[in-house]
């Protein structure tokens, strides 16, 4: 399918797409609108009917950072590279919860939003984009937080804040690339949905949310670790926020270049799954 | 006038169910049963989905459709369940690829395929038709500018703040179309979606597909309401096992629709193992004969006919009813007649045979209008027993003739109504003042 424009009248091509193809993206942005009012309405959507409304965006880190401080600090004596134990958790939970919710929430946006699908349309991409597009929100409230944390521990932030945007584009490129082949899975196989959760666990623990990256000494195995693109996320905002000296160094171009691939292959997946959506959901 | 939707041998597989393996033996299965999920798995990286579902047989919902639709047609498409109808809707609005085959349309596409379509049950009225209004294509400015007029033609005003889920279904439905009419999309489809409002919602958005049709809007529309589609457009295409059956002026195609589309013509035989009916009696075969005896599907409207009905006795008894009753192309019963209304009915004594009843309908009696007809038949003895109730027996159409002994007495406006009889009107000269006075008997 194709779509061009002229004398400001759209011709659309409907033909059978075949093999590989990329996301179009000047489609994409002739859809930015649906796309911004589909995360408006993720946001709005997401607190009704809750007391607490966006408050949430901030209890969920605050209590885990608690949980684990308790438990990973106090009782099993973790290593922190000298920050004070909550604060070292929650700088790292602030990205990871964007990274899960994001996974979570877009791998089951196509599923989610079937009826929609099945009736109208518009570009597919649309729907998982959006969902992570709405959890920036909760990303910038609960990041807030992190601030006022750091204010209360006397923790003055490094110069390297600046690769702050940097690190946000990594997650958002890592949890989108995720997200659209879980998304595009989900449709045709639900088992997806039972698996996500374990795996955002089980990749919870693989990072260094809890522990800190100066546990692997040697460099070789830290280079591969940082293959899990968001071993870079969380130790560069370590890094960039707290000034710890892990230096991300060649590990983030790691991180970095696993996370492009990973948008790169989940978007032709992505693509490629697209034209089946509407029969199969 | 430039073709807006050019349709090339459009086609639709989908895959359904799966071969079936009873021959396999144990251990076949057994090897099958653990490679399945290697090979979904496989399928499934290589995206083909339905290569990983498992699925292997191939339905056609649509082959080889090919039309071209002009600016400002309003197309009615029509068929029976599983004919391709919304399959086509959706290949044409995107939702769907097709399989082969290619369609080019030009501009802004609406489609409304079912009920609140992209609504979110948990934002309200006003926030839906934004959301709503930028999905079908319409920037945010256009939406306001716009929205008073979609929140009146919708008659949900004082709602439009509630979350949609406190709606009614014609709410929703009239909110939805209302957006979906506003947007003036040079391409308009909609799906059976009126059904649900409403009859006076509904008439309001006939007029409304046919306003944008007038602006130059191309619309489609699938109905199953014969009077709609007649109504609405001048222009019917006829889907039957996904192809296109006829295509045409929207009379002479929804004509042979309601009639052949039916499989029903005016004469229907049964064979005795297969005629409707119980112990007492069984139904034959029903014909449309004119008035030399010919079988005939046409009458003239002012032609005399009759429905012979022929019905094998079983056992003897009195008391045998055999009711036909009339049914208009809106699925409206016009009348019904029983052989009782036959004088030497109540003496009758059926021994068993072979009878032929007539049933004689005057001319200049019924409307212009396809007809089926359905067929009861009951006994009071020897047992008091429904013996059949057969549906859609047989159909025939009623012919327009402008003839002077018409009804229509060389008028040639509308004549509507259900019955089209033509009466003894008198017309007496009472004085030779003003006063003129016409009775009607």
């Amino acid at each position: 399918m194709s779509v061009t424009a002229t004398n400001n009248k759209r011709i659309v091509r409907i033909k059978a797409s075949s093999g590989w193809s990329p996301v179009e993206l000047g489609e994409l942005w002739l859809y930015r609108e649906v796309i911004f009012f589909l995360a408006w309405r993720d946001i709005k959507v997401r607190y009704k009917q809750t007391i607490f409304g966006a408050a949430w965006a901030i209890i969920q880190p605050v209590l885990t950072m608690i949980i684990f401080t308790i438990i990973f600090g106090k009782i099993a004596k973790l290593p922190s590279d000298g920050i004070p134990y909550p604060i070292f958790a929650y700088a790292a939970l602030v990205p990871w919860t964007f990274f899960a919710n994001s996974v979570t929430k877009a791998s089951g946006s196509l599923v989610g939003g079937s009826a929609i699908l099945k009736q109208i349309y518009f570009p597919r991409l649309a729907m998982p984009l959006s969902s992570v597009l709405g959890n920036t929100l909760d990303f910038a409230l609960s990041f807030s937080v992190l601030l006022v944390l750091m204010a209360y521990y006397n923790v003055a932030p490094t110069l390297n804040i600046v690769w702050l945007p940097f690190l946000l584009v990594l997650v958002i490129f890592t949890s989108l690339g995720v997200a659209l082949v879980l998304a595009a899975m989900m449709v045709q196989f639900r088992d997806v949905k039972h698996a996500v959760p374990f795996v955002i666990q089980a990749w919870m623990y693989a990072t260094p949310v809890v522990y800190p990256l100066s546990l692997i000494t040697d460099p070789f195995w830290r280079n591969m670790y940082a293959l899990n693109p968001m071993v870079g996320v969380v130790e560069g905002f370590r890094w960039a926020l707290l000034g710890t000296d892990t230096a991300p160094g060649p590990s983030i171009i790691i991180s970095a270049a696993v996370a492009f691939v990973l948008l790169v292959t989940g978007a032709y997946y992505f693509k490629r799954m697209e034209r089946t959506f509407a029969d199969v959901v | 006038m430039s073709a807006v939707i050019k349709a090339e041998g459009i086609s639709k597989h989908y895959h359904i169910g799966k071969v079936n393996n009873m021959k396999l033996g144990m251990q076949q299965r057994v090897v099958q049963g653990l490679a399945a999920p290697f090979k979904r798995i496989g399928g499934l990286l290589g995206g083909r989905a339905t290569a990983a579902a498992d699925l292997d047989q191939i339905f056609w919902a649509l082959k080889d459709v090919s039309f071209s639709i002009n600016e400002g047609e309003v197309v009615g498409i029509i068929g029976g369940n599983g004919a391709g109808k919304s399959t086509l809707l959706k290949v044409l609005s995107r939702i769907t690829e097709p399989s082969r085959g290619t369609a080019i349309i030009k501009g802004r596409v609406g489609s409304l395929l079912e009920v609140g379509t992209g609504f979110h049950a948990e934002l309200t009225g006003r926030e839906n038709v934004f959301l709503n209004g930028s999905i079908l294509g319409m920037s945010k400015t256009e939406v306001q500018g716009k929205f008073d007029e979609i929140v009146e033609f919708s008659e949900v005003g004082q709602f439009i703040d509630t979350p949609v889920k406190h709606y009614s279904s014609g709410m929703r439905v009239r909110l939805a179309f209302s957006v979906a009419a506003h947007v003036l999309p040079d391409v308009l489809i909609v799906d059976e979606v009126l059904s649900v409002g409403d009859v006076s919602f509904r008439k309001k958005c006939m007029d409304k597909m046919h306003q944008v049709g007038a602006q130059g809007s191309t619309v489609l529309v699938v109905s199953h309401n014969a009077q709609a589609i007649t109504n609405m457009c001048q222009r019917a295409i006829w889907l039957e096992h996904g192809q296109i059956k006829d295509d045409g002026p929207v009379e002479k195609v929804l004509s042979s629709y309601l009639s052949q589309g039916m499989g029903l013509s005016g004469h229907r035989i049964w064979e005795a193992h297969e005629a409707p009916g119980a112990e007492t009696a069984r139904l034959r075969s029903i014909c449309i004969k004119n008035e030399n005896g010919e079988i005939v599907d046409n009458i003239d409207v002012r032609e005399r006919f009759c429905i012979e009905t022929e019905v094998d006795v079983l056992e003897p008894g009195n008391g045998l009813v055999i009711n036909h009753r009339f049914l208009n192309s809106d699925g409206l019963t016009a009348f019904s007649s029983i052989d009782p209304d036959n004088p030497t009915w109540e003496k009758t004594h059926w021994t068993p045979g072979r009878y032929t009843l007539r049933t004689w309908i005057p001319g200049n009696y019924l409307q212009v209008d396809t007809y089926t007809l359905d067929t009861v038949l009951w006994a009071w003895e020897p047992k008091q027993r429904l013996q059949c109730h057969t549906r859609d027996s047989v159909c025939f159409h009623i012919r327009e003739s402008i003839d002077k002994s018409s009804a229509r007495s060389g008028w040639l406006g509308n004549l509507p109504g259900v019955v089209r009889p033509r009466l003894e009107w008198e017309m007496v000269h009472e004085a030779e003042n003003d006063t003129m006075q016409s009775n009607s008997k």
